[in-house]
């Protein structure tokens, strides 16, 4: 069994308020993939994502006094990431004038064909996200990439429940809008 | 109501939560790059820090000059406003001059 396996998330965080910063990178062993994956569906960037992974375990580092234990440590580093990759959506709004087809989209589910299709479909959908608002494409990502749950949206987000819902229906809204400004410009 | 577009994004919300980017390669050794940075942020020292060892400096500067002003150009009169508030030229020339105490 891995060392950082042996021990709780609860343990290894005393041993680095203690002063064990070697404890503080069993941690980020421990979480590196979820974090990873979380940030790359805000991201789609991989020289980004390094920078937004650094960030939020620097945030952790600095903060973990502040951890009081009531919800799980994963929850709180969710948070933290969810803010941080919403902090680097703010600073950079991106706007490209791709143009693709929506109707072009032939997704099949096997042969490297149907992969680059998928990624294809991938790729238009973060182009068209990429025209919304940060916030509107948090709760996006949120919902409907990470399929989390509204009750674990609001929770992470710190909006309440009917907030959660109100801003996905104008966030789905606005995506709907890009799609149809595309497809007729594509006419 | 529902519409084609609706259908649009559902499929294209599935494609994107069927794509499982290979993410290995860029966190590889990962947790050295964090400890690295952490390492280099703690030894590098902020500089409002200067800012709060220098009050110290400035305070006896001050209590100095203070002392020296004190001593060496003792006040010429208890109410140095006294000559501008009366308005009378001849007190302000003296005063001026340091012909009056």
């Amino acid at each position: 069994m891995a060392v950082e396996q042996e021990h709780t998330d609860e343990s290894l965080i005393k041993a680095v308020i203690e002063g064990d910063n070697e404890a503080f990178s069993f941690l980020v062993i421990r979480y590196k993939k979820k974090i990873f994956g979380m940030a790359y569906r805000f991201t789609q960037d991989y020289d980004e994502l390094d920078d937004i992974c650094q960030d939020v375990f620097i945030k952790v580092f600095d903060n973990l006094k502040k951890f009081r234990g009531d919800a799980p440590f994963e929850h709180w580093i969710t948070k933290i990431a969810i803010h941080t990759c919403y902090d680097a959506l703010k600073k950079k709004q991106r706007h490209t004038n791709r143009m693709m087809d929506i109707e072009d989209l032939p997704i099949r589910d096997t042969s490297i064909e149907a992969k680059q299709s998928a990624e294809e479909a991938t790729d238009f959908l973060m182009w068209a996200m990429s025209h919304l608002k940060a916030e509107e494409r948090m709760i996006i990502t949120l919902l409907e990439l990470e399929e989390k749950s509204v009750k674990e949206t609001a929770a992470l987000t710190g909006w309440s429940e009917s907030n959660v819902k109100v801003r996905a229906h104008r966030a789905r809204l606005a995506l709907k809008k890009v799609l149809e400004a595309n497809n007729e410009r594509s006419l | 109501m529902k519409d084609l577009y609706d259908d649009k994004l559902n499929e294209l919300f599935k494609t994107a939560r069927e794509i499982k980017p290979d993410l290995d390669k860029a966190q590889m050794h990962f947790e050295t790059r964090v400890m690295a940075r952490i390492k280099e942020l703690k030894n590098a020292k902020p500089w409002y820090l200067f800012i709060w060892r220098s009050v110290p400096l400035f305070a006896i500067i001050a209590i100095i000059s203070t002392i020296i002003s004190f001593t060496f150009a003792p006040a010429t009169s208890a109410d140095p406003l006294a000559p501008l508030m009366h308005q009378d030229d001849q007190v302000n020339a003296n005063y001026l001059f340091g012909e009056q105490q």
